[in-house]
């Protein structure tokens, strides 16, 4: 059946029309400035190297140029120029390949190995199944972990530090990242820190944190984070576990 | 010779700081190194040192810890800190000693030579409890401030400051009390130092405390009178902002 549209009519439809699809422009553009910030976000978060690390590292190299070796002082210093350039470099990428991600973190873990004068051993197993040229993940996001591994797990401890990073997939497409320690654990590390007085938060997994919430924000939502205690799994077992869930397209 | 030790929870930093100090301070001999509160402590009760080097995380606690275990400092103290920018501000408020890693050889050597000329009868224990006082109460908007010129140090906390005004490169405080503290520092460095305790910076040679604010007038010219009847102007561009 036709109906006949008086002229009135028809222009109150216009309008109405014109008036929703500039609501809907208004809606969609405001939705793409809120991503393009939270990219913004992103590469901010990620570029932050902890200033506890850079200015610890930048004495350890003092130390070898007072001591008087100069090979040991320029290695260092080299390696410490050639991790900045990689995370300036990746903090400008959304996405990074798996080879390039361990290539960061054995130069950052290197670095903490000669400032802590090898007091601990670290391992980074790929697993077969995956090709680290082609699979890829939001960068650096392990990073605060082996962090906290190092700084908070294996601090303290008079034996051998140990920590193990491992790749592997839970399911086609689903990858998971684990960070463990033998250290102390997370829970008696906070409950010294708070006996201590140190108020101190740690930035490392407030970063970690505050990255996968902006990750899921920008359409990667399978993304999860778990940080457990290994006494609660064994009561022998001393250390913690970091697993990141990965979703990779 | 002057006894010298140094705390600090990196091996590196204390390798450093003995190395640098053998080449640029060769009056001193460091006597030990410490990583940890406990260990700190009764090496200081040992060795009865001139200077300890003091940085602010230990193994088992921070640099304040062991401070607090002294009722009487017999030593100088010059905090080394990797810390950031608030800790640095917070070192500027008591006007204690402190040094950046890595440690600058220039400024090493110069906070040694002040460190050393300065009698131990100035009030460096003061101020460093002054320090941890205002580090206990962050949240606080009251901190105590150190003002330092030729007569001495004095602590004043904050809220006792109803207002500053500069002259030249001199800033001149005056206190609830009465009283007038004329410190060599200028009015631009106190107006950052104190931001985020209620201060306002209402004229180019005025920073007024909020809280001892009795009343604003605004015609014909705008004006501030304060708690103890001093009257200051407020600037053209700082009008909207009162």
């Amino acid at each position: 059946m036709f109906i006949s549209l008086t002229p009135q009519v028809t222009l109150i439809i216009a309008e109405t029309i014109v008036f929703a699809v500039a609501i809907i422009y208004l809606i969609y553009s405001r939705e793409r400035l809120k991503k393009r910030i939270l990219r913004y976000e992103e590469q901010a978060l990620l570029s932050q190297m902890n200033p506890h690390f850079v200015f610890n590292s930048l004495t350890a190299i003092q130390s070898y140029i007072f001591r008087n070796e100069p090979h040991t002082a320029s290695k260092y210093l080299a390696s410490f120029a050639k991790l900045t350039r990689l995370i300036l470099e990746i903090s400008r990428t959304e996405l990074c390949s798996i080879e390039r991600e361990i290539t960061t973190l054995k130069l950052y873990l290197d670095l903490q190995k000669l400032r802590f004068e090898n007091r601990f051993e670290y391992t980074i197993t790929v697993d077969q199944n995956i090709d680290p040229n082609s699979t890829f993940i939001p960068p650096m996001l392990a990073q605060p972990l082996i962090e906290n591994a190092i700084e908070h797990g294996l601090n303290a401890i008079d034996w051998l530090g140990k920590i193990d990073i491992r790749y592997t997939f839970v399911k086609p497409n689903l990858l998971l990242v684990e960070v463990e320690d033998n250290g102390i654990g997370i829970d008696k590390s906070n409950e010294s820190q708070t006996r201590n007085g140190k108020q101190y938060k740690s930035l490392a997994t407030e970063i970690t944190r505050e990255r996968i919430k902006n990750l899921k924000k920008l359409g990667n939502h399978g993304i999860k984070l778990n940080i457990t205690d290994k006494s609660k799994i064994n009561s022998n077992a001393s250390g913690t576990v970091a697993q990141l869930i990965i979703p990779i397209k | 010779m002057v006894k010298a030790v140094i705390v600090d929870d990196e091996i590196h930093a204390r390798e450093t700081l003995s190395l640098m100090l053998n080449m640029y301070c060769p009056e001193i001999a460091v006597v030990g190194k410490a990583d940890s509160v406990e260990a700190a402590y009764h090496l200081i009760k040992l060795h009865q040192p001139d200077i300890v080097f003091l940085d602010m995380e230990l193994t088992d606690g921070l640099g304040f810890d062991l401070l607090k275990k002294f009722d009487k400092l017999f030593f100088r103290v010059i905090i080394i800190s990797a810390y950031q920018e608030y800790a640095v501000k917070a070192f500027k408020f008591c006007a204690v000693d402190y040094l950046l890693k890595p440690v600058d050889p220039d400024e090493l050597a110069k906070a040694v030579d002040e460190a050393l000329s300065q009698a131990l009868t100035d009030n460096q224990q003061e101020r460093l409890n002054a320090l941890i006082e205002n580090t206990r109460n962050t949240s606080r908007n009251d901190k105590l401030l150190a003002l330092k010129n030729s007569e001495g140090t004095f602590i004043v906390n904050t809220s006792e400051i109803i207002r500053c005004e500069s002259d030249n490169n001199t800033t001149t405080f005056i206190l609830a009390d009465g009283n007038r503290v004329r410190v060599t520092r200028t009015l631009k460095e106190f107006d950052e130092l104190l931001n985020g305790c209620g201060f306002l910076r209402c004229h180019q040679s005025h920073l007024v405390n909020q809280q001892h604010i009795d009343k604003i007038s605004r015609f014909p010219t705008p004006l501030i009178t304060l708690s103890n009847g001093d009257i200051v102007p407020v600037s053209f561009r700082k009008r909207k902002t009162i």
